[in-house]
């Protein structure tokens, strides 16, 4: 009952929404940043599985290096669990379109099944169960005859590619001939494959640098009539009403991935019985006309018997794209998991600062309170209530707001990277309540703190107005040089500061915080364009890089060296280059795919790529006592100078085979892209048992797109040569993948800002209605307005100085927090916070500080000396 | 045995080394429905005395006791009851709840109470029937003191302590305060103890205690009281 004290209650919310505003502001923000960013992650993956459920993305990849036929297909349709099987065929080309090279993936597409689906954007709706991989047109028509093809909607091209150029094959791994049976395509139409769901890593190949620089669908005629299917794709009865990247997912696709891998060795025997068969009907065709070919021709049958026939049964963690999606996701969690407590930190404080501030001035309405009768815990519950309001409506309108907000960003910010059409931001219930839970009950908690005390109070102990804290003595007075130096306002200022200790506190820590995530958005920003600006400006002083054939002779390169060096400036640099997997020594779980680079020259190769340690510069040097390994390799085997690793080649699917040949680290270098093992020729050649081939060559050639392309064309004429890059052409992709990241730091700097009005505005009001008798007195005294200004916002600027220089400490923990966890595979993101950056995020913490100061010159200068004055005791 | 009885009681303050007696043992009795008044200097102790009477405040030493009861041996819980059911008290500067209007801030004293008087009645009592929607802030000095003691009233209590009640209000406002105290225990029998540093109040009271650096200095019993709209001060 009690419905006047009900009453007193509602009506202090209304009477002093300042107070209730900033309460209800903290916990927004603490339970918005804990809800949206813990939702984030799970929003990507429902993304994901949306997306691949729509477009009928195959759970398992069947693939044999004697490809399949439809003998294989029918015995994997038999396998229990199998519910579609779409047989497709698959190979790589170097090709050339508007005068460039790239090295692309080629698949088939079942133009039928295309033309008869139907798509709104983000799902693809067919008839047919075995067409997986759906294809969504963006713009242009399906392909009508066997020479057109579709090509990838969100690749980054190096000049603008419309319908109907032409895509014109170079090279493959085996002859064009065999493989394909056209050699030109034009372009019908840009589609959106779920295949690939991460535009800028395509995956890699034997071919080229080793990376695909994108992926092009052709109709099954563009194929050689008599190359076999390379892979078999499936999906998985049930699989799909599971959660994609769940572990009921993956348990449901391992039981039949399980099932097919056993029948594997059926599968090797039926396609080595077809290709006998094949090469024997050849064998009895040929028999009539030579006879004396017939004994080689009757060993090749044999031969065949012996083949290396594998069959690899993957799902979806081997698909580059949904992998590393899945794993970015797992990053944001991980984010989410310790970012947001800073913000839950500040409210706490906030929230004991006000509520402590609220029952000071009801001190004598609690004496009354308890004079009436009323019990400790009645009286409690009226700051509680209030508390508990506050808190609890700026937690809901803040997960609301957040949740929904902060995903979207997050995937849009992603989408640079991530082709996903769908953009899913249900509000998980339970996150939902633990996010305000959290948040109402730290403030409820925070306010029982600033209560307790006064609720023991005895009620005529709190019928006198408090007595005011004590003057003492402060730490800083001992210096004696110093405080004699001081002037008396900043005598009174340093007693101020020191004497209220948790003010002080919490004004220093909510500081701080806003200081540290403009500094941690501002050194991501550092960390991440370090990354092209480091490499591409410190380390490598090359830009262009031709590749020869493996065969070529040295005649050919002798060629190509004079061609060079006519047509560029500076030296030039052979290297034998090969794609490797390393290992740490006696570890296998832990592997990683390099590029192994062998500079014929190993003590000059300096020049070309600078060899230096990040920490210290100090140079390293590439001799045969071991191998240099960059970085992040190091850090991901766990391994420094002086330890062993083993270099494993790699096979056709990218696992490694063979023996590991183990080598010592000589050192760890300075390095940001991709991994890389450098290795001397005369340790090259004691390792692997014989000697590098050089089959690559570094060089400078000049700005200018005639320049570059007269060096391309006279190049790609000569024999034996098989590619021309250039770094530029990395550095751009690079550039627009980094993109996404500016957006993140809007967010983190739009929250600070937040953080440190809330906390500043507050702390001001507090000080103010605090000593509203002191302030009172000063205007009775005769002192100006501004004055009466400058000796509380002394306090106020001395606080954000103090609070922000603590914050540029915590912001390079938080950096290097957020750095480590969100840093992507395929490179390493900068190490150093540039000085620039410090300075921004200082001097715009105390521009922060500033407006709120000059936003409070109202209230004192409507301090009432009269009314302010009146006395009670 | 007397209504209320102080036997001997301390109230010291310890500050560092330096030990204040703000009662230093004060002893005395009341009988029930007399109208009291405590009068003393100013640091004489007797807003300690009241305080320790109303259960505001514990004593260092000594007994107190009210109807029987031994309030210095009262637990937390015990001293809240005992000042919800047993006690109205009346501070100097009325400590009304701001945000409640007249009759509210009766409400919230009689609502928690077990045998309390209707709070329109009691308003009515005190004159301010046509008051009784207004806010503290819009109420006179005397004004709010009346809805202080109406609240008093309200809850029905034993015993009605009042600390200085006219110490904020002029000689006439707080004449007809005096008056109205004095009716309230006249006609309902209450016990009403009254402090004040005013000489002039001991006129109207049944009995009077002399109060001096914390001790009894004499108790006087008055025959004839003084109406208290007679009195001149």
């Amino acid at each position: 009952m009690a419905a006047a004290f009900n009453k007193d209650l509602l009506r202090s919310i209304t009477k002093s929404w300042g107070r209730f505003l900033a309460i209800a502001i903290i916990a927004a923000l603490g339970a918005g940043f804990y809800a949206g960013l813990r939702m984030t992650g799970p929003d990507m993956r429902l993304a994901g599985d949306e997306y691949y459920d729509g477009t009928n993305l195959s759970d398992v990849r069947v693939v044999s290096t004697l490809g399949l036929t439809d003998a294989e297909v029918e015995q994997i349709r038999d396998v229990q669990g199998v519910e579609g099987v779409m047989p497709a065929y698959e190979a790589d080309a170097i090709s050339e379109l508007d005068g460039v090279q790239y090295t692309i993936r080629y698949h088939s597409l079942d133009v039928n099944a295309a033309r008869a689906s139907t798509t709104d954007g983000a799902n693809v709706e067919s008839s047919d169960a075995d067409y997986m991989n759906r294809l969504i047109l963006e713009s242009g028509s399906w392909p009508e005859n066997a020479d057109e093809c579709l090509l990838s909607a969100d690749a980054v091209w190096q000049s603008d590619v419309h319908i109907g150029d032409k895509v014109h094959l170079v090279e493959g791994t085996q002859s064009l001939d065999d493989t394909f049976a056209e050699k030109e395509f034009t372009v019908c139409g840009f589609v959106r494959s779920s295949y690939y769901t991460c535009s800028t890593n395509t995956g890699s190949t034997q071919l080229g640098s080793g990376s695909l620089s994108t992926f092009i669908y052709v109709p099954n005629d563009a194929f050689a009539g008599d190359y076999p299917y390379t892979e078999a794709f499936v999906t998985v009865a049930g699989a799909h009403d599971e959660a994609w990247g769940s572990d009921a997912y993956q348990e449901k696709v391992d039981e039949v991935a399980g099932r097919i891998d056993a029948i594997a060795g059926d599968l090797k025997a039926s396609r080595i019985a077809g290709l006998q068969a094949t090469a024997q009907a050849e064998l009895d065709d040929a028999r009539a006309q030579f006879e004396s070919e017939k004994a080689d021709a009757q060993a090749e049958i044999d031969d065949i018997a012996t083949m290396d026939a594998d069959v690899y049964v993957l799902d979806l963690t081997k698909n580059v794209g949904a992998e590393s999606f899945r794993s970015d996701a797992g990053r944001i969690d991980q984010i989410a998991q310790v970012f947001p407590l800073f913000f839950f930190l500040v409210a706490a404080l906030v929230s004991l600062t006000t509520m402590t501030r609220m029952v000071d001035e009801e001190r004598v309405l609690i004496g009354t309170f308890k004079a009436l009768g009323y019990s400790n815990g009645r009286i409690a519950s009226k700051f509680l209530v209030y508390a508990a309001v506050a808190s609890g409506v700026g937690s809901v309108v803040g997960i609301v707001l957040l949740s929904q907000f902060l995903p979207w960003f997050i995937m849009h910010a992603y989408s640079i990277i991530y082709a996903v059409p769908c953009c899913p931001t249900p509000i998980d219930p339970g996150m939902f309540a633990l996010s305000a839970g959290l948040s109402v009950g730290i403030t409820v908690a925070a306010t029982l703190f600033a209560a307790m005390a006064t609720l023991r109070e005895k009620p005529a102990a709190l019928m006198l107005p408090r007595a005011p804290k004590a003057g003492k003595r402060i730490l800083l007075e001992r210096i004696r040089p110093l405080w004699s130096r001081m002037s008396f306002s900043w005598k009174v200022t340093a007693r101020n500061l020191f004497r209220y200790k948790r003010r002080f506190f919490m004004a220093v820590v909510g500081i701080a915080g806003c200081t540290g995530l403009l500094l941690t958005g501002l050194g991501l920003q550092n960390a991440i364009n370090d990354i092209i600006d480091k490499q591409y400006g410190e380390l490598y002083h090359y830009n262009a890089i031709v590749r020869m054939d493996a065969d070529a002779t040295d005649a050919q390169k002798a060629d190509v060296a004079d061609r060079v060096q006519s047509d560029s400036q500076g030296p030039k640099a052979w290297i034998a280059t090969d794609n490797k997997i390393v290992r740490t020594a006696g570890n296998n779980d832990v592997e990683q795919r390099v590029e192994l680079e062998v500079p014929q020259d190993a003590a000059n190769f300096g020049e070309f790529n600078t060899l230096r340690t990040r920490v210290g510069h100090e140079p390293l040097a590439l001799d045969d006592s071991g191998v240099l390994i960059s970085e992040k390799l190091a850090t991901k085997l766990g391994v420094k100078a002086g330890d062993s690793i083993e270099i494993c080649d790699e096979d056709a699917i990218g696992n490694a085979s063979g023996e590991g040949r183990q080598v010592r680290v000589a050192g760890v270098m300075e390095h940001y892209v991709a991994q890389y093992v450098l290795m001397s020729p005369g340790l090259y050649e004691q390792v692997m048992g014989e000697a590098p081939n050089y089959a690559t060559l570094f060089a400078n050639v000049a700005e200018g797109d005639d320049v570059r392309a007269t060096f391309s064309d006279d190049l790609l004429a000569t024999d034996g040569v098989k590619t021309v890059t250039y770094n530029d052409e990395t550095i751009g992709s690079y550039r627009s993948m980094l993109k996404s990241v500016d957006s993140v730091v809007v967010v983190l700097v739009v929250a600070a800002a937040l953080l440190a009005f809330v906390v500043l505005y507050n702390l001001t009001n507090i000080n103010i209605t605090e000593r509203v008798r002191e302030i009172a007195t000063l205007k009775v005294l005769g002192f100006t307005p501004h004055e009466v200004n400058a000796y509380i916002y002394r306090e106020t600027m001395l606080l954000a100085l103090i609070g922000a220089l603590v914050g540029l400490a915590l912001g390079v923990a938080m950096e290097g927090f957020v750095v480590v966890t969100a840093e992507v595979d395929q490179v390493m993101f900068g190490r150093e916070i540039h000085l620039l950056s410090f300075v921004i995020a200082f001097v715009l913490t105390m521009v922060f500080a500033v407006v709120v100061t000059v936003a409070m010159r109202g209230k004192l200068r409507h301090v009432d000396m009269v009314e302010s004055l009146k006395s009670v005791e | 045995m007397a209504f209320v009885e102080f036997k001997d009681v301390r109230k010291i303050y310890t500050m560092g080394e330096v030990k204040v007696a703000a009662v230093d043992g004060m002893s005395f009795e009341i009988e029930r429905g007399e109208l009291v008044v405590v009068v003393g200097p100013s640091g004489s102790g007797k807003t300690t005395l009241l305080n320790m009477m109303g259960g505001m405040d514990s004593c260092t030493s000594g007994t107190i006791a009210l109807d029987g009861a031994r309030v210095d041996q009262f637990s937390e819980k015990q001293l809240t009851d005992y000042r919800r059911y047993d006690i109205g008290f009346v501070f100097q500067f009325y400590n009304l709840v701001q945000n409640l209007t007249a009759l509210e801030n009766v409400e919230l004293a009689s609502q928690i109470c077990r045998d309390p008087l209707p709070p329109a009645d009691v308003l009515a009592q005190v004159g301010l029937a046509h008051r009784m929607d207004n806010f503290p802030a819009q109420l006179s000095g005397g004004e709010q003191q009346r809805v202080a003691i109406a609240r008093a009233i309200a809850k029905n209590p034993k015993l009605l302590l009042c600390d200085e009640p006219t110490g904020a209000l002029d000689y006439k406002t707080g004449k007809a305060i005096l008056k109205l105290l004095q009716d309230t225990c006249r006609e309902t029998g209450r016990t009403v103890v009254l402090i004040t540093h005013n000489s002039a109040f001991t006129a109207i009271a049944d009995r009077v205690i002399h109060v001096k650096e914390g001790k009894v200095e004499r108790t006087e019993m008055n025959a004839h009281p003084q109406a208290a709209e007679t009195v001149e001060w």
